[in-house]
């Protein structure tokens, strides 16, 4: 085994948790060991808002602003009453968004189980929710990644899949939470309403067998049929027991009948039918080779092997897609461990690795680094479409992302001032065996000020 | 006192960048009258309902399919803006309007990427890339292109991308150029300089920082407007047109617009895909207004991954479809026109019986663009840009002027 690449505490704590630091290299003394363990650590968010009432906040914004707008109250008050609950839903709204995302931000920051948070990270990711032009999800989707995704990383794909589409927020973000079977009590009452294919054809495309997996546009129909039905609560609901903000079956909209899927035939048990369907695309080859592929593209490089994606793929069927096993799987393929291969750094893992390596606590000005991310077009939850961002260089390496990048090394710098020690904090920051140019470089700084920012912008820096 | 301009050109002129991209200035453009050509192609995101853009009122199927989207008739207050009796425009689209009447905006309707399926991803990449399937070709025919069109310069110089990331459509071998707006403070030069002396030794990230470097000198008095979610589309626009304005800088500019997939509570007259095209309405009038004298030579297309289904879905919005609109205007285009072999709406000439069919292949136009336009060879065009693309003929008398 003498090709076999070091497998360096560096290594393991820079490219496959989320930055090297002091701490992170002095648990990582036996890497190996270190990654085992994290395995099957926990990556839920203390202290995060719960999406019920998330999505609650909203309807009573809602509510209040269509209680001014009503004419009840004399008309010469109402525009000031309206412009009054508006202006309070904006403010009350954008609070609830940020203090959801600097709780996010600071679990990326502070746990001491990194490899795991950017698993977890990974499948936030593959199962976007985005809460661009979605104002009625803005402040639940970081909740939706607690509860869909951060609780579900210990077991098997099928329940991590099962309960992202049937989370409130998936549902109302791909617009399931009104599609209406033509042939159910109220689709045949209410001739205007209807199927809507979006998150079913998102299932099949992005989260399960890809594009290139195997299906048509008839199995689109067919499971967005399936899950007709699945819906999320409002307060006109209540009647037929689902909670507002809460995931029901509503079998009044459900599209009655057996559905064709994949070739087989899914009897009509209600909730039972969408449930059955999910488990079956979860166990097909074609999803076991596509979630395969884009762990290994995250872990070992932009352009993967297939020999390391077969691997995994095997795994992932062997163990009915038992994540912990295929996440080990990933992990301890060969190529992940070869210094050649590198990855370039997304603006949120960027950030996270700066303020790991400086071992910030309590950054100051923590709604700056959420308006950076926004300026480095990675805002959290903010992904420009369904598929979530890509994690190759290409994307985000332009000219203009590097001006950006650079901007925001040395403006962090200059806010965290001179009382870093920066060559000290670059020992730990970078491989000093790749990095000799950059640490002469920092110590030879006009200030630690400009040590910090030549570290923090410095393209060895950019990638893990 | 040094301006940052100065500063930059000095840092580059002293840096290892130096041989890497600095075009020398004075350069002439390509060859003759075609010399001056400018492009803007604007990639909508999301597949653009066609149909909601461009409708064709006159169908008899129209109004019975479309259900909740179908928008008023002509004499209607608010209703579709009339451009030949049977097809009009969106109500939100006026500027336009005036444009088409004025012939300087064409429309081509029933036209896609070659590809049927309805991943917007996949579409998207076809549209890119140029193959005849999803990612049958790594690089952005626009890119393969740049050397048809002129082939003096290097081909980084020729198209800028306006955005934070370089479009597929774009990217190639080598890195063109990109601006967006910037609101992070930007370095002291003394430590700006040191990091540009580390980054010359990043053999993938000089030739991107170089890049970096070339755009900011050029657009150092941009770089204080402050953008926002409202004013950036306008902002982008501007860039752009500051950077096509320029004798010296790059002929094509390629910008992105997303937010097109309207599944659901998309709206008729007013809502939420009326205010999209009336932004757009506003960004690609403004680039006329923009370009002043050079509006001449211009051709801007706004091209989509696909159109939406015809009929309305059951969340009052559509889904993804096949055909769709495309926008070709310009001082360059012949236009006062609806392109289209059209087969109506009636659902037995549907394709699948649920979408406008792709009748032009919207290669078709690219090539007319390429070579009636940016005057690039037509061989070239054939064998590098489009290879195996044949049967897709570039469309004739699109562009002012062309040679026959």
């Amino acid at each position: 085994m003498d090709n076999m690449n070091p497998r360096t505490p560096f290594r393991a704590t820079n490219h496959l948790g989320l930055g090297a630091n002091a701490r992170d290299l002095l648990h990582a003394r036996s890497p190996a060991a270190w990654i085992k363990d994290q395995i099957g650590a926990s990556t839920t968010v203390a202290g995060m808002p719960a999406t019920r009432d998330q999505i609650a906040l909203y309807q009573d914004s809602l509510r209040a602003r269509q209680e001014a707008r009503s004419a009840s109250i004399a008309p010469d008050k109402r525009a000031l009453k309206l412009r009054m609950a508006q202006k309070s839903y904006r403010q009350e709204s954008r609070d609830a968004v940020t203090r959801t995302l600097l709780l996010r931000l600071q679990q990326s920051t502070m746990t001491e189980a990194p490899v795991k948070e950017r698993l977890a990270l990974f499948w936030s990711n593959h199962f976007t929710v985005s809460r661009l032009d979605r104002p009625q999800i803005a402040g639940a989707c970081a909740a939706y990644e607690n509860e869909a995704i951060r609780a579900n990383l210990d077991g098997h794909f099928a329940e991590l899949l099962v309960s992202v589409v049937q989370h409130p927020v998936m549902l109302l973000f791909l617009d399931n939470a009104v599609s209406t079977g033509p042939n159910s009590v109220l689709g045949k009452r209410r001739s205007r309403s209807g199927i809507n294919e979006n998150l079913a054809r998102e299932i099949l495309e992005l989260h399960t067998l890809g594009v290139d997996g195997g299906y048509g546009q008839e199995d689109v129909m067919a499971l967005a049929r399936i899950i007709t039905g699945w819906t999320v609560g409002n307060t006109r609901s209540r009647r037929y027991g689902i909670e507002p903000g809460d995931f029901g079956f509503l079998d009044l909209i459900h599209e009655p009948g057996t559905q064709r899927l994949l070739g087989r035939d899914y009897a009509d048990q209600g909730l039972d039918q969408g449930v059955s369907a999910l488990r079956d695309l979860a166990a097909h080859p074609s999803t076991a080779r596509f979630i395969a592929r884009k762990l290994v593209t995250q872990l070992a490089g932009d352009t993967p092997s297939d020999a390391d994606i077969d691997q995994v793929a095997a795994v992932f069927q062997q163990t009915d897609g038992h994540l912990p096993s295929v996440h080990a799987a990933a992990l301890n393929l060969e190529s992940v461990w070869e210094p050649a291969v590198r990855k370039f750094k997304t603006p949120y893992e960027l950030l996270v690795s700066a303020l790991r390596g400086l071992d910030v606590v309590r950054p100051p000005g923590a709604e700056g680094l959420l308006h950076a991310l926004a300026t480095m077009n990675h805002s959290p939850f903010f992904a420009p479409s369904p598929a979530g961002w890509p994690d190759t260089a290409g994307h985000w390496s332009s000219p203009t992302a590097l001006d950006q990048r650079i901007s925001w090394g040395v403006s962090i710098a200059e806010y965290l001032g001179n009382h870093f020690d920066a060559p000290k904090a670059a020992v730990n920051m970078l491989d000093p065996s790749s990095s000799a140019r950059l640490l002469t470089a920092i110590d030879e700084a006009a200030s630690p000020t400009q040590g910090l920012a030549l570290l923090l912008a410095s393209p060895d820096f950019q990638w893990r | 006192m040094i301006t940052r301009r100065q500063l930059f050109s000095r840092t580059i002129a002293l840096s290892a960048f130096a041989a890497l991209s600095l075009s020398a200035p004075g350069l002439v453009l390509g060859r003759g009258e075609k010399a001056r050509s400018r492009f803007v192609l604007m990639i909508l995101r999301g597949g653009m309902d066609g149909l909601a853009a461009v409708p064709a009122y006159g169908d008899p199927h129209y109004r019975t399919l479309r259900g909740a989207l179908a928008l008023p008739d002509p004499d209607q207050p608010s209703g579709i803006l009339d451009l030949d009796g049977h097809f009009g425009l969106h109500p939100s689209l006026k500027q336009l309007h005036e444009l088409y009447r004025s012939g300087e905006l064409a429309i081509i309707h029933g036209t896609a990427p070659p590809y049927q399926q309805r991943s917007h991803f996949d579409a998207q990449n076809v549209l890119e890339c140029g193959a005849d399937a999803p990612r049958g070709l790594s690089d952005g025919w626009l890119y393969r292109a740049l050397t048809a069109v002129d082939s003096r310069r290097q081909q980084e110089d020729i198209a800028v991308a306006v955005g934070p990331s370089i479009p597929l459509v774009l990217r190639g071998e080598k890195v063109v150029g990109s601006w967006a707006p910037d609101n992070l403070p930007h370095p002291d030069d003394d430590t700006m300089s040191r990091i540009l002396a580390l980054y010359a030794h990043d053999t993938t990230l000089a030739p991107k920082v170089a890049a970096m470097m070339e755009m900011q000198s050029k657009m150092a008095d941009m770089e204080a407007v402050r953008p926002s979610q409202n004013n950036r589309l306008k902002l982008l626009t501007e860039a752009a047109v500051r950077l096509l304005s320029d004798a010296n800088g790059p002929a094509i500019a390629v910008l992105e617009v997303n937010g097109w997939d309207t599944h659901a509570a998309q709206g008729a007259t007013t809502g939420r895909l009326a205010n999209k095209l009336r932004g757009l309405d506003e960004t690609l009038t403004s680039l006329r207004t923009g370009l002043g004298k050079n509006w001449q030579n211009t051709v801007v297309l706004a091209v989509t991954e696909f159109g939406r289904t015809v009929a309305a879905n059951g969340t009052k919005g559509s889904d993804h479809g096949v055909g769709g609109a495309a926008l070709l205007l310009g001082g360059a285009v012949i236009g006062g026109r609806v392109i289209a072999d059209w087969q109506g709406l009636d659902p037995q000439h549907l394709h699948k019986g649920r979408d406008l069919p792709a009748t032009i292949d919207q290669r078709q136009i690219f090539k007319a663009v390429l070579v009636d336009h940016l005057g690039a060879d037509p061989d070239l065009v054939e064998d590098r840009v489009f290879p195996d693309s044949r049967l897709a003929t570039r469309l004739p008398g699109l562009i002012v002027g062309q040679q026959p």
